[in-house]
């Protein structure tokens, strides 16, 4: 098992105190394309960033590939983050006044790769996303999806795990959308990488192979979709969204 | 290293006028360092102009007369310094080494037709080391084989060496000549600055030569001695006051009478002047230090602007893999830069004010009416204070970078990230 919940729960300090995640049970496999879903203010962006490290739980367990996620220092959960999980985020998150190639460096950067051999990776990556031409360019002179296909690149190029996804469509249009999900979809294909999904899209949804449902803050129905027909895909308009 | 200066100079890219005027403030403090210091420098040089030297262990002793009577010598009856003075000292033999005499008297001398008049003291070749005001440009001054053979030799000043030589002439020519002393003739082994400040011609000639010269009733104008073991205030005052008193009971004075003798402790003048000198540094350190601060103080402020305003980028690489240490080095390293590289500016700065005020005020003397007088001398600082200043500034910035890098260290990953969305 790749990824192991067990009776995880987190709450948000605060003048009201808010119960976000209230017992969290799941397992993921390796090789699984999974997507969680559920309502705005679920907790599924909570969920995730504890997934990826970004933050802690108050109960619980969480274990990736049998490791206790637990109280870990800074540059220990650093060390996990950089080796083990990809993370592409709604709003991309390039770094502004670094190229395309740059930022895909970057996780690299943090592993003590040479310059050399970290550039030349980089690039071999934003090749396989068809953006080698774009290498040279910021992040504001590029489209949405070319900032989210160059901030996939960044995730792959470490070879992690995980790759964590939170909305990953989130700001693109329906075309572009398709697109980038197509590219994940190919990479948990090919490359057999774990990818999780966060959305509240079940078009976005269909495109994994199982959706679990999380709903106030607990996980709910675990549908399995390997034959993409869930619900409220293609029925009307034949696009997500 | 060339990773994290890269990443350090996008970084800096993006906030060019910023950097540029923080960095002004840090330029300015290390300008005013090497300015105070130069100009200290300079003055300090002016005041002494061997500073620096080895302190010499030479204690000058002029005649003076009694303050009292004593058995039958009157009030007020001068002392005057024979021989038997310098061989009296023995009594002081495990301290005093060596001692000269000086006689000197005043006579013309004359070159051809041309003549002047000067004062001439016999000196022990020793005498060159314990003034500073006799700089010797050319030739050689008294030495010890004048002294053993009483030879004829003579050390003139530079205006005097013009003069007897008639102002067309590069006066260096007038070593090896032979010039008229009175009525006997001299040999020019050497010639020195005249002194700004001084009127009428000094000339030099060995002590035994003047001394077989003016036997009759030839009295010492002072006796130089140089000594060892005396190190402290107190062993000095303490040696002092024995030494008068064995001069006061040597010329039948009250042993307690002071005023026979007066002694000029170079020795001792030397290591206040240093000590003085060295507080003088250390007031102009620690004022252009507080300057500085200053600078500090600003590249502190905008570092600290500089992480609050890249706390989502800190959050992006966090994420993506940066330690926290990694990050407090791209920090600290990055106001290192800002400061070593504007301090550096402001050194040059510094440096090239401290060459320009040489080059003016240095360079010529004041006139204070009667005489002229350097009040600056070699105004700037040396290399020494440059890598001292370098040093400083790279202290200077980590202590500038170290908070804002500690804050940006300790930024939580999943606060940054959801900041500035
Ligand atoms: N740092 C925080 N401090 C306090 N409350 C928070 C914090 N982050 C999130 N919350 C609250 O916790 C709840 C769950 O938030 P979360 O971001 O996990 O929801 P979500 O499922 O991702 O929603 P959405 O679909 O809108 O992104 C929300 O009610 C939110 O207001
Ligand atoms: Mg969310």
């Amino acid at each position: 098992m790749l990824i192991e919940l067990k009776d995880v729960n987190k709450t948000y300090q605060g003048a009201q105190p808010l119960h976000v995640l209230k017992g969290i049970n799941l397992s993921i496999e390796k090789g699984e394309f999974v997507s969680i879903m559920g309502s705005s203010g679920s907790g599924k962006s909570t969920l995730l960033n504890i997934l990826g490290i970004l933050d802690n739980y108050d109960s619980g367990e969480y274990r990736i590939d049998g490791k206790l996620i637990w109280d870990l220092s800074e540059t220990k959960a650093a060390e996990y983050r950089n080796k083990m999980i990809g993370f592409i985020f709604q709003s991309y998150n390039l770094i502004g006044f670094k190229t395309a190639v740059e930022n895909v460096e970057l996780p690299l950067f943090y592993q003590g790769v040479s310059r050399h051999k970290r550039h030349e990776m980089a690039m071999e990556y934003l090749d396989k996303l068809g953006l080698a031409q774009w290498a040279g360019h910021y992040p504001n002179e590029m489209s949405g999806g070319q900032k989210q296909r160059v901030a996939i690149a960044r995730a792959l190029i470490t070879k992690p795990d995980i790759i964590l996804a939170d909305e990953p469509t989130g700001a693109l249009d329906s075309r572009t959308s398709v697109e980038i999900m197509d590219l994940l979809k190919e990479l948990n294909e090919k490359e057999k990488m774990t990818i999780i999904v966060v959305t509240h899209e079940s078009g976005v949804a269909n495109y994994t192979n199982k959706i679990i449902h999380i709903k106030d803050g607990v996980i709910g129905q675990i549908e399995e979709n390997s034959r993409h027909d869930a619900t409220a895909f293609g029925s009307e308009n034949g696009m997500l969204k | 290293m060339q990773n994290l200066l890269s990443e350090i100079w996008s970084s800096l890219k993006q906030n060019k006028l910023r950097t540029a005027l923080t960095g002004f403030a840090v330029s300015w403090g290390i300008f005013i360092i090497v300015v105070l210091l130069g100009a200290g420098n300079g003055l300090m040089n002016a005041l002494m102009s061997n500073a620096g030297d080895e302190i010499r262990q030479i204690m000058r002793v002029y005649p003076g007369s009694t303050s009292k009577p004593y058995k039958g010598l009157k009030e007020n009856t001068w002392i005057r310094f024979s021989d038997r003075d310098m061989t009296f000292t023995e009594e002081f033999s495990d301290l005093i080494d060596d001692v000269y005499g000086t006689v000197s008297f005043s006579d013309t001398l004359a070159l051809g037709k041309e003549t002047i008049s000067s004062y001439i003291m016999g000196v022990s070749p020793e005498y060159l080391k314990s003034s500073n005001w006799v700089r010797l440009i050319a030739g050689r001054f008294i030495n010890k084989l004048d002294m053993d053979e009483c030879r004829r030799s003579i050390v003139i000043d530079d205006s005097a060496a013009s003069q007897l030589l008639g102002d067309d002439e590069s006066y260096t020519k007038i070593i090896g000549k032979d010039i008229t002393v009175g009525l006997n003739s001299f040999k020019v082994v050497g010639i020195f600055e005249a002194d700004e400040g001084s009127w009428g011609h000094d000339s030099f000639a060995p002590y035994s030569t003047v001394r077989k010269m003016r036997v009759e009733g030839t009295w010492m104008n002072h006796i130089d001695f140089k000594f060892h073991g005396l190190e402290t205030k107190q062993q000095n005052d303490d040696f002092e006051k024995a030494y008068k008193r064995a001069m006061s009971t040597f010329h039948n004075a009250d042993p307690e009478d002071t005023r026979t003798t007066y002694i000029w402790n170079m020795y001792m003048d030397n290591k206040e002047m240093n000590k003085a000198m060295s507080i003088i540094r250390t007031a102009l350190w620690i004022l252009g230090i507080l300057t500085l601060l200053s600078g500090v103080v600003g590249v502190s402020n905008i570092m600290l602007i500089t992480v609050k305003e890249r706390t989502h980028e800190f959050g992006i690489r966090k994420a993506l893999g940066a330690k926290p240490g990694s990050i407090l080095k791209l920090i600290v390293v990055e106001s290192i830069v800002i400061t070593a590289f504007f301090g550096y500016l402001g050194m040059v700065a510094g440096m090239a004010v401290d060459k320009l005020l040489d080059n003016t005020i240095g360079a010529h003397p004041m006139d204070i009416g009667v005489t002229q007088l350097y009040v600056f001398k070699n105004i700037g600082v040396g290399l020494d204070v440059a890598v001292e200043a370098t040093l400083l500034l790279i202290v200077a910035g980590t202590i500038a970078g170290i908070i804002p890098a500690w804050k940006g260290a300790r930024i939580r990953p999943i606060e940054a990230l959801r900041e500035g969305k």
